[in-house]
């Protein structure tokens, strides 16, 4: 069956651009506007991988990871951070907070999917 | 003492004794005999009572025996029994014996004799008759002849007849036992009377040996207490009475001998009186020579103490007056001078002086450099001058009074003259003690001078490096060498929130400023171990430490530290350096962001364009995808060149270098194209632009202007993405244009207004997300807003729209509004239409400059310098305004130009402007000026003052400006 992924992005063209990617290659696709729909989704949903943006208006993609952490039964969420800070510092903030990866903008949506197709291989 | 030892021959006592013992035996041998008396009275009569007792005893005896003998016999006729016979014999015998016993008894009496003659009679008659006829007749039993003889009566008459005899006997004898009782007791009363009488006689004798005595004393005793009374006042000689042998004599002798000692210890006081007196003188006379030395020695110690206070306030007083005051005070009670000064040798000569005027002392101080000091200067010793005392100085005393004035000249260790002490003295002179003790002062005091005078420099250099630190712009703390804090300055107060005063900041200590700090600082413990650690120097040379404050400001300070060593390289203390980083931090802070933040812009269309590019490259895609992935990388990469273009633009714009191309620029066609083209490609909204006004005159750069009405107009319709109205309203209020641009979208939220025009700031809401935008078009609008002295601000409420709206100031030129066309005609073609102004100063400089700035503003100028060509003119010519300096060249000041302008009615409606250096713009006002600029003043302020005054004058119509141009 194929892995469902749920999408965080507040950027509509970046949206577009990795929910085609992913379902070229037949994943199963599900998008939030924003980290509050996301945490929403998450709670609701169980995903193989959460793909966040870190800059998102309401709730940051760090935020989510946070408060997703303390949700009952979603340590092992796998969630990649998505983000255009690039600083180490910046990559430190996101493991700290519970992100299991990191990926910084601009990114090649080949490579991210080669990167999520070993990260879903490794899990199984 | 003799008369007390001789005997006393007759004294008192004894022949009292004597007296008494007399007394005491006649009473008692008055008592004897009458004891004696008594009892001889008694037994006699005793005696004699018991005689009779005993022949009443004897009578009553014999009574008794013959009445047994009777009875006797009877019982013996009655019963014949031997028996009564011997009874008989035996009663017979008894009454024999009693009348013996009765015989016996002495001194019988007569009548006695009889009646023992009667009873021994019947007696012998009864026993030698009676009693044998009666036995005889009983034994021969003739009874008859007894009861016959019983009852005819020989027995019968003979008991009756003794009985008889007996008892008048014994009644005899009670009678004369009686008779004798009674003459006792008469003898005993008779007795006692005698015995009380004698008592009396005794007494009476006593009594008059008691008065006799009583004389004998008394007497002799009040002439003793009266003798002794006038022998104690001297008025008697001799006491008397002493050659009297009792007690009295002796007393008196007693007391002469003592008046004779107390006259004797009398005289001897007297003596020891006089002696003691004598000595009294002697001490006071020494007293008087003891207060002499006392005075002597207060006089000393107040020399002394003088000297003390001198000496105190010459190693304690740093004060330059009051040192000068106590050296002259003290120095003139040591040296007990009259009149004292101390003038000293600096610029002004301070002095101090004691009974000196002050005039005195201004003329002493002319004549300083010449005359009898010229010695002075040049020995540099002390000398005395004598003179006569002058009228003035010798107050009442008419003779010639010698005054001494004593100069001392004070060296300093170079042997310069530092100060002059100048002494007086009236009447007395300065004795050579005096003037060692005067050249010792003197060195005394030049050693005080040189400290005050180090002191002063030490403390103009304190001053001065407190003022210099204080005016540092860094907060500085110094330390000594042993951790101690020695002085902040005024910057570092402040900078802790104006955290010290004065009181405080001298106060403070090390551990002190560690309390501020835990109460000051945000984290407190890493400073305190800074500087605990900068000042036992165990931190490396540059190290430094930011830390923060608490409050609102958030200052951010940043401290390095120094150690400061003396010339021998020896520690002597640290110097803490806080420098407020507050901007720099918040720069830095802005400018970290500014760079995330931009880089998050740039990189989410990077990411766009690269990702779907690497798609197109990577990928078959359907030829309606490739279109889609086209278009949208066409649409990113246009966004990202927007972006730059914006960032750039507001980078050039808040460094200040932007280039503005400014004009007269009627704004309305540009807001109407600009409204066409989104009306075109917005067809959900209704777009119109709204205005009375012919044409709307900014000066500015029209490229810039249409950038903002494009930026303004654009988010109008991007955030009312239903559609709905946008209207662009034009209208002037006062001196400014307003343009407003109102939608009928998202509005804005309240707290989101403040933010609205920051860099990059947009509302955090994900419908607007979608809207997309690069988060610099406000503040670019802003930006450009404040290069046309113009304004933004909104207004707006969430979910009903907002307006925006422009400020811009109206254009300055008159002439341009006033013919509605564009200002790009050059002056010279204008002139006829232009106003004409006349200038009233006298500063020909000044004029041009003002000239010039006037000209280029469009008008015409006229330029006077004085106040009488000024008023010929200006009612020749009538200009449009005047600008009118007050002081002018001649006697008419500008003053008076407005008031002669105000009073004729054809000058009176022109606009005066006061361009004047005095600042007196309400008395300007008050004449009627229209405008009162205070020179210096930037001159475009003129000829904008002047072109809005008749701008407004214009439309209350009180200057009609020609219209040649139409």
């Amino acid at each position: 069956m194929a892995a469902r992924i749920l999408l965080a992005e507040d950027e509509e063209v970046l949206r577009m651009l990795i929910v085609d990617s992913f379902e070229d290659e037949g994943y199963d696709m599900e998008e939030a506007v924003d980290g509050v729909e996301a945490l929403e989704k998450i709670q609701a949903n169980d995903y193989d991988l959460v793909l966040l943006d870190y800059m998102m208006p309401g709730m940051t993609g760090l935020e989510v990871v946070e408060k997703v952490r303390q949700l009952p039964g979603k340590q092992q969420l796998k969630i990649m951070m998505l983000t255009a800070k690039s600083q180490k510092s910046d990559q430190d903030t996101v493991r700290q907070a519970g992100a299991d990866y990191f990926l910084a903008k601009p990114f090649s949506p080949l490579e991210l999917i080669t990167i999520v197709g070993e990260i879903l291989d490794d899990a199984k | 003492m003799t008369q007390n030892d001789r005997p006393i021959k007759r004294s008192i006592v004894r022949r009292t004794s004597r007296l008494l013992v007399l007394l005491i035996v006649m009473i008692l041998l008055g008592g004897g005999a009458l004891f004696a008396t008594d009892q001889v009275l008694r037994s006699s009569y005793e005696s004699k009572i018991d005689l009779y007792d005993k022949k009443s005893d004897l009578a009553i005896q014999i009574q008794l025996n013959m009445n047994g003998a009777v009875t006797e016999l009877r019982g013996y006729m009655a019963m014949r029994l031997p028996q009564f016979k011997d009874n008989l014999t035996q009663k017979k015998q008894a009454t024999e014996q009693a009348i013996a016993q009765f015989r016996a008894l002495p001194d019988l009496t007569a009548d006695e004799a009889t009646y023992l003659n009667q009873v021994e009679t019947a007696k012998n008659h009864y026993f030698n008759d009676l009693v044998p006829q009666g036995i005889a007749l009983s034994d021969a039993g003739n009874t008859a002849e007894l009861t016959r003889l019983g009852t005819e009566g020989n027995y019968i008459q003979f008991t009756d007849s003794f009985r008889k005899m007996n008892v008048d006997f014994v009644n005899e004898i009670r009678k004369e036992t009686k008779q004798m009782r009674t003459d006792y007791n008469q003898a005993l009363n008779l007795l006692f009377l005698w015995f009380t009488v004698y008592l009396v006689l005794v007494g009476l004798v006593g009594a008059f040996f008691v008065v006799r005595f009583a004389r004998n004393i008394g007497r002799p005793l009040q002439v003793l207490a009266a003798n002794s009374a006038r022998f104690e006042e001297g008025k008697l000689e001799r006491l008397g009475l002493q050659e009297r042998q009792d007690e009295i004599g002796y007393l008196a002798g007693s007391l002469l001998t003592m008046f004779q000692q107390i006259q004797q210890n009398e005289r001897r006081l007297i003596e020891q009186n006089d002696e003691l007196q004598a000595q009294q003188e002697e001490l006071i006379s020494q007293q008087d020579e003891l207060y002499t030395a006392l005075l002597k020695m207060q006089e000393n110690e107040r020399v002394l103490e003088a000297q003390n206070l001198l000496n105190t306030s010459l190693v304690n007083t740093l004060d330059r007056d009051e040192l000068l005051q106590s050296i002259i005070k003290n120095v003139a009670v040591i040296q007990q001078a009259d009149k004292a000064a101390i003038v000293l040798m600096e610029p002004g000569y301070p002095y101090a002086s004691v009974g000196v005027k002050q005039e005195q002392m201004e003329q002493f101080l002319l004549s300083f450099e010449d005359g009898m000091f010229t010695r002075m200067w040049e020995e540099r010793k002390q000398f005395v001058v004598s003179r006569l005392a002058k009228p003035a100085e010798k107050g009442y005393h008419e003779e010639a009074i010698e005054m001494h004035d004593l100069y001392v000249p004070i060296l300093s260790y170079k042997g310069e003259i530092v100060a002059l002490v100048v002494l007086t003295r009236m009447g007395r002179t300065f004795t050579a003690e005096a003037l060692g003790q005067a050249q010792a002062l003197a060195n005394q005091i030049s050693l005080s001078i040189e400290k005050l005078r180090t002191y002063q420099e030490s403390e103009r250099s304190r001053v001065l490096n407190q003022e210099i630190i204080d005016s540092i712009r860094e907060g500085i703390q110094l330390f000594d060498e042993y951790g101690r804090l020695i002085q902040v300055n005024k910057t570092w107060c402040i900078l802790m929130q104006g955290g010290c005063n004065e009181q405080e900041r001298s106060t403070l200590t090390t551990s002190k400023l560690f309390e501020l700090f835990a109460e000051t600082v945000e984290e407190p413990k890493e400073l305190i171990d800074f500087i605990q650690q900068a000042l036992v120097g165990s931190l490396a040379e540059d190290q430094k430490l930011v830390y923060q404050l608490k409050g609102e400001e958030k200052k951010v300070i940043q401290v390095y530290y120094e150690k400061i060593s003396d010339h021998l390289g020896q520690e002597r203390g640290t110097v803490l350096v806080h420098r407020d980083m507050t901007r720099e931090y918040e720069v830095d802070q802005m400018k970290s962001e500014f760079v995330s933040t931009v880089s998050h812009e740039l990189r989410t269309p990077l990411s766009s364009v690269l990702g779907f590019t690497e798609l197109m490259l990577n990928k078959e895609l359907k030829p309606e995808r490739q279109k889609k992935y086209l278009d949208t990388i066409h649409k990113e990469a246009k966004r990202l060149t927007q972006l730059i273009n914006d960032f750039l633009d507001i980078q050039r714009m808040e460094a200040g270098r932007q280039l503005y191309e400014m004009r007269d620029v009627n704004v309305l066609p540009i807001l109407e194209e600009v409204v066409e083209t989104f009306a075109l490609s917005s067809p959900k909204h209704q777009l119109k632009v709204d205005t009375k006004l012919r044409t709307a005159m900014v000066r500015g750069d029209e490229t810039k202007l249409r950038q903002v009405f494009t930026n303004l107009i654009g988010n109008s319709v991007k955030y009312s993405p239903e559609g709905g109205e946008v209207a662009v309203e034009i209208r002037e209020k006062g001196s400014q244009l307003l343009i407003d641009i109102r939608d009928e979208g998202l509005g804005i939220p309240k707290e989101a207004i403040g933010k609205l025009f920051s860099k990059f700031y947009r509302i955090d809401n994900s419908d607007r997300r979608k809207i997309g935008g690069t988060g610099l078009g406000l503040a670019i609008c802003k930006e450009i807003m404040k290069a046309h002295e113009g304004s933004i601000s909104v207004q707006s409420e969430l979910g009903q729209g907002s307006t925006f709206r422009l400020h811009f100031p109206l254009p300055v030129s008159v002439a341009a509004t006033a013919s509605g066309a564009p200002a790009e005609t050059t002056p010279q073609e204008q002139a006829g239409s232009q106003p004409r102004l006349l200038i009233v100063e006298d500063d020909n400089s000044l004029a041009m400059l003002l000239q010039e700035e006037l000209k280029e503003s469009g008008f015409q100028v006229v330029h006077v310098t004085d106040g009488g060509t000024a008023l010929h003119m200006i009612r020749e010519q009538l200009p449009d305004a005047i600008v009118l300096d007050i002081m002018l060249k001649d006697s008419i000041s500008g003053w008076v130009v407005i008031e002669e302008l105000k009073k004729d009615e054809h000058t009176a409606s022109i606009p005066i402007f006061i361009s004047s250096a005095l600042d007196e713009k309400e008395k300007g006002m008050s004449l009627g000026a229209n405008g009162y600029l205070t020179k210096p003043y930037q001159p475009n302020k003129l000829s904008n003052l002047i072109l809005h005054t008749l701008l407004r004058k214009e439309k209350t119509g009180v200057i009609m400006i020609p219209e040649q141009e139409k």
